[in-house]
């Protein structure tokens, strides 16, 4: 049996190594069950309610607007784009690529109660945030019947 | 006495060992934004790190020892309350990645822009440090 020196560091950074590697692992599983041609990744989402409207957010780093689309059809809210890699970035020697580029595409079923025509949406720090304002609902007074 | 001597010298690397366990299960666990990370040519160097909902004033980035330190903190939205959320898919709260830099980086010659939630860092090697051609006359 061979007698090394006991060195914690070097478990670490074997334990670092293994962390690396199965990163990696999972990079590649993930981007061989993703459809090709349709969405190149799935950005992160959340969501809100108050008291007059639905929030949506969604995280996209990187995107300008005019790379983003949001339409409404039925009642189905659907948010599309790409991020698009840019032109510097096509000379330079990348070591290192962590996000995902490519199109993007989410989709909503709205509620019944809300105000299609009054959606919005407005982009800030890398963050879509639709809002989808309420229908008022017109509150019904229990109706008192007189008895002649 | 060489045995106690010894036995502290243990004590002491365990104790660096489990720092640094914990700064790799920091690093992994709690929130590590994604970084793209480039070479220009031999002198130049891009980082871009992912930073979304994260306002300008909220980062910092720190260059020390070779290492270079982007901190940043994502908070919700003045007078939205974490109560309102449905569904949460993003990470809010302390967000660091730490990046070994190269020998030779000028420190004074770094920059940084925010654009679109992303954080975009550019550095270049100290003139004397520079790969230079050199013309044959």
């Amino acid at each position: 049996m061979l007698l090394t020196r006991f060195d914690p560091l070097r478990e670490i950074n074997e334990l670092r190594r293994g962390f690396d590697y199965l990163n990696s692992v999972m990079n590649s599983l993930d981007e061989q069950s993703m459809e090709s041609g349709i969405s190149a990744f799935t950005p992160t989402v959340n969501s809100r309610e108050t008291e007059d409207a639905y929030f949506i957010e969604i995280d996209l780093p990187g995107v300008k607007k005019e790379d983003i689309e949001i339409d409404v059809k039925d009642n189905v809210l659907t948010v599309s784009g790409e991020r698009k890699v840019k032109e510097e970035m096509k000379e330079e020697n990348y070591y290192k690529i962590e996000s995902r580029y490519g199109k993007f595409t989410r989709s909503f079923t709205l509620p019944k109660n809300v105000n299609v025509d009054k959606i919005s949406a407005n982009s800030e720090n890398g963050v879509l945030e639709i809002k989808i304002p309420k229908l008022e609902e017109v509150k019904k007074e229990p109706k008192k019947i007189a008895i002649k | 006495m060489d045995i106690v001597k010894s036995s502290n010298d243990i004590t002491s690397k365990v104790e660096n060992a489990l720092s640094k366990t914990k700064e790799v299960f920091t690093n992994v666990v709690s929130h590590l934004p994604f970084a793209n990370i480039g070479k220009k040519d031999s002198n130049t160097y891009n980082i871009e790190v992912d930073l979304p909902g994260v306002r300008k004033e909220d980062i910092e980035l720190k260059i020390e020892d070779g290492y270079l330190r982007v901190s940043a903190k994502r908070e919700f939205k003045k007078e939205v309350k974490e109560e309102d959320y449905y569904m949460i898919g993003s990470y809010f709260g302390e967000i660091s990645r730490v990046f070994a830099l190269p020998e030779d980086i000028d420190k004074n010659k770094i920059n940084a822009k925010f654009e679109d939630g992303r954080l975009y860092i550019s550095l270049e090697k100290e003139e004397s440090k520079k790969a230079k051609t050199i013309k044959i006359k």
